[in-house]
């Protein structure tokens, strides 16, 4: 069938894009919005294809490393995750759009590879069928989103900034030593 | 031998719980460090203890259950990632603020420039 | 013809099975009832047209329910109510949300265990050895001391250290080799990084809070600290309510996976898509590091707060010749230990993770000695690209095996028999591995040079020379 590795699509293709973002485009922001913007409409377009094979198809399971479910870890496509996976889709385009047009990726370094990392984790939250994998994936995303929310905190105004931080900081060991408790 | 490791970790948690209370970065990072400190132990001893058992095939006959050891490992390594992040925020919110305190009072959010 | 009975028939003869013929016709004369059921229809609706707006003029008229104000009369008390409780809940106050969170959990936990039935624990307990009763007394007073003595941070630091380092033998001493060789790899990064990190942060803590407010948190601290060590008990003088899966794991490790380190395999094979998530969490976490450094280092504010920390000298010799010339003979003997211990993870305890922070201890050891920009201008690679590296290989690792019509991340191996060598193998999850290697040297490495950049502002004075002595001036000076 046409979607069998496609299912891994939504998260390898941020990941990869990230990566060379990181590795070759350091510096080079024209370069990097370039790829943020085509990296987010082929993940578009994979989106709506897999919704498509969801309407059609009746759910399937996708056995990572070829290993039978419990012991290793499955992906599930169902039509709830493909629109979940196309929502993000849609999103993460009206996004890279503000963000370049409003110029907040310039404000601090490497926003592009963040947001698509970013993707990446909320992707593969969305198509996992694995308990304790959604939780490496929520840290993924979590991670990510913290990231890109101090992303230019400070430099514009001290009091704002300050605060930003201070609260962000406060609400930090809560939520991440709330993973630790509730995943591992 | 289980009494030991269960008190342990259960001072560990104690202790970390502690410091996460101090109104300072630093102490509640350190008092983070402990609290995962804590947790992997414990997670590490849902395996249950064993000696002289560890899961590396053709060695000896009972193995030490590999599955919580595995999750451990990367747990671990991702601590450090997560109190780097938390040191660098901490680093900042001094830098910028010119205080380490921890909780937001209402009175000092529109005068940052305390002191510097 | 006129009529569509040749498409029923060929239809109800399809879902019946049997040849069906139908008869349709157009007129079936003045007395059918269907006739005048549908002219009465026809009269009804005239009539209702004719009485349009009189009916829409009462429709208007009469009270109904509107959907919209139902809503926002539901909503907006909701919200207002939601408001009131987070206000009076959430004061801004890191320390009551801890406080708060802490008493929920552990009420929650005694609400559940009171609900239920159980039986005592039947488990064989382990006879207590001296070694671990050694490292269970010293742990335990490092641990106690640090509430005491934690207003000078750098005591604070030293005890976190020591408590660190006594767990990495227990994790050793309890059949988890692995663990404990990331344990105290990760302990002395940590160790590192907080150390740097106090340059930036006062040395001391202050006495804030008083007696009686301490001592509260002291029992909010004891009663979690004895509920989560009497669950451990509990947990460990218990056999599993089912049977661990990983009996699959240990039998299918060198017949499937091709390794004999368990531990190993789960991490790159069995489950090596949850370690591609966590090794990118880690590179994450360094970028976020790095772009928050750079952010911090643009506002003016921070670089003036910078400039102000005054340098602290305690001794003279800030680069000892010494440990200059030690940690250079250390380096590739370090670096060496990292490859063994990457190329025998598959096997025997090691891999990636532990490798990668080999290699990062080893150059930490370089730019401790000799100094951030003296050992940064040498270092070729770039630890950015070093992460990308490392996130690239695991993906290009995983998506190899799409070449053989097999699901992501599937490994494969073989043995090669290569004369002067035994028989040796090769497996595509070290080609993963090597990501997982590449990605915590990129991401530790650029976590602590980011730090390191912030300490370039300060009023320290950077060297350019390895160490302060220079052997050359030394030697002339001898010589004259």
């Amino acid at each position: 069938m046409m979607m069998s590795h496609w299912i891994i699509a939504p998260v390898v293709l941020p990941a990869l894009v990230g990566a060379l973002m990181v590795i070759t485009m350091r510096g080079d922001l024209l370069l990097q919005r370039v790829a943020g913007v085509a990296s987010t409409l082929f993940l578009t377009g994979i989106a709506l294809a897999l919704l498509w094979a969801a309407t059609v198809h009746p759910p399937e399971a996708y056995f990572l490393g070829d290993w039978p479910a419990p012991f290793g870890i499955v992906l599930v496509l169902d039509r709830l995750s493909a629109m979940m996976v196309t929502l993000l889709a849609l999103l993460a385009l009206a996004v890279v759009l503000y963000a370049i047009g409003s110029g907040w990726d310039t404000k601090g370094a490497h926003f592009h590879p963040l947001l698509q990392f970013l993707l990446m984790g909320i992707g593969g939250a969305f198509l996992t069928g694995d308990a304790f994998n959604l939780f490496v994936f929520f840290e993924v995303l979590l991670i990510a989103s913290y990231g890109l929310m101090v992303h230019a905190g400070g430099g514009t105004r001290t009091a704002r900034a300050s605060s930003m931080s201070r609260s962000t900081l406060s609400a930090r060991p809560c939520s991440c030593s709330r993973w630790r408790w509730s995943m591992r | 031998m289980e009494a030991l490791v269960a008190s342990a970790i259960g001072l560990l948690t104690a202790v970390g719980i502690y410091m996460m209370l101090r109104l300072r970065t630093f102490p509640v990072i350190l008092g983070l460090t402990f609290l995962s400190y804590g947790v992997n132990l414990f997670l590490f001893t849902s395996g249950r203890l064993t000696v002289n058992a560890a899961p590396i095939i053709g060695r000896t006959e009972p193995y030490a259950d590999p599955l919580p050891q595995a999750l451990v490992l990367t747990a671990i390594v991702i601590s450090f990632g997560m109190t780097a992040v938390l040191m660098i925020m901490a680093i900042g919110g001094h830098l910028e603020a010119g205080h380490d305190k921890v909780n937001m009072s209402d009175t000092d959010d529109d005068t940052p420039e305390v002191q510097s | 013809m006129l009529t569509a009975a040749w498409l029923v028939d060929v239809a109800a003869s399809a879902v019946t099975g049997d040849a069906v013929t139908v008869k349709i016709t157009h007129w079936h004369g003045l007395e059918a009832a269907a006739l005048w059921m549908s002219l009465a229809a026809i009269g009804g609706g005239l009539m209702a047209l004719g009485a349009y707006p009189r009916l829409r003029a009462l429709w208007d008229a009469t009270p109904r329910p509107e959907a919209k104000a139902i809503f926002d009369g539901i909503i907006e008390p909701l919200a207002a109510a939601c408001r009131r409780l987070t206000d009076g809940v959430h004061n801004a106050s890191f320390s009551r949300a801890v406080t708060v969170a802490v008493l929920a959990i552990a009420g929650a936990g005694v609400w559940a265990f009171s609900g239920g039935t159980h039986l005592a624990g039947d488990r064989a307990l382990l006879p207590v050895t001296p070694t671990v009763l050694a490292l269970w007394a010293v742990m335990v007073i490092a641990a106690l001391a640090l509430p005491f003595y934690h207003r000078d941070r750098v005591v604070a630091l030293v005890l976190t250290g020591v408590v660190g380092l006594l767990i990495a033998p227990l994790f050793a001493l309890f059949s988890a080799p692995d663990l404990a060789l990331t344990q105290i790899s990760v302990e002395v990064v940590t160790i590192l990084l907080m150390l740097l990190a106090l340059n930036f942060l006062p040395k001391a803590t202050p006495v804030e809070s008083a007696p009686g407010r301490r001592f509260g948190d002291v029992a909010v601290a004891g009663i979690a600290g004895a509920g989560i060590g009497w669950l451990a008990y509990a947990m460990m003088t218990r056999q599993p309510a089912f049977d661990p899966i990983s009996h699959f794991h240990l039998a299918q490790s060198k017949p499937g996976a091709g390794g004999t380190n368990a531990v190993n395999t789960i991490i790159v094979d069995f489950r090596g898509y949850d370690t591609f998530g966590e090794i990118i969490v880690l590179g994450i976490a360094a970028l976020v590091i790095f772009a928050l450094s750079e952010t911090l280092l643009r506002s003016p504010t921070v670089t003036r707060r910078l400039g102000a920390i005054a340098p602290v000298r305690e001794d003279g010799d800030r680069h000892p010749m010494m440990l200059v010339v030690a940690t250079r003979f250390l380096l590739p003997m370090a670096m060496m230990v990292g490859v063994y211990i990457y190329l025998r993870g598959h096997n025997l305890p090691g891999g990636g993770f532990v490798a990668g922070l080999v290699f990062a201890i080893a150059y930490l050891m370089q730019y401790m000695a000799s100094g951030y920009v003296w050992s940064h201008a040498r270092q070729r690679y770039d630890h950015h690209a070093l992460i990308g590296w490392g996130v690239l290989v695991s993906v290009l690792a995983g998506v190899g095996a799409w070449a053989f019509g097999l699901p992501f991340l599937t490994s494969g191996f073989e043995y090669v028999n290569l004369w002067p060598l035994e028989e040796f193998e090769l497996a595509t999850a070290a080609i993963f591995d090597l990501g997982v290697f590449l990605c915590v040297l990129g991401a530790v490495l650029l976590a602590l040079a980011s730090l390191s950049r912030l300490g370039l502002r300060t009023g320290e004075d950077v060297n350019t020379r390895a160490f302060d002595i220079n052997p050359d001036a030394a030697q002339a000076e001898e010589v004259r």
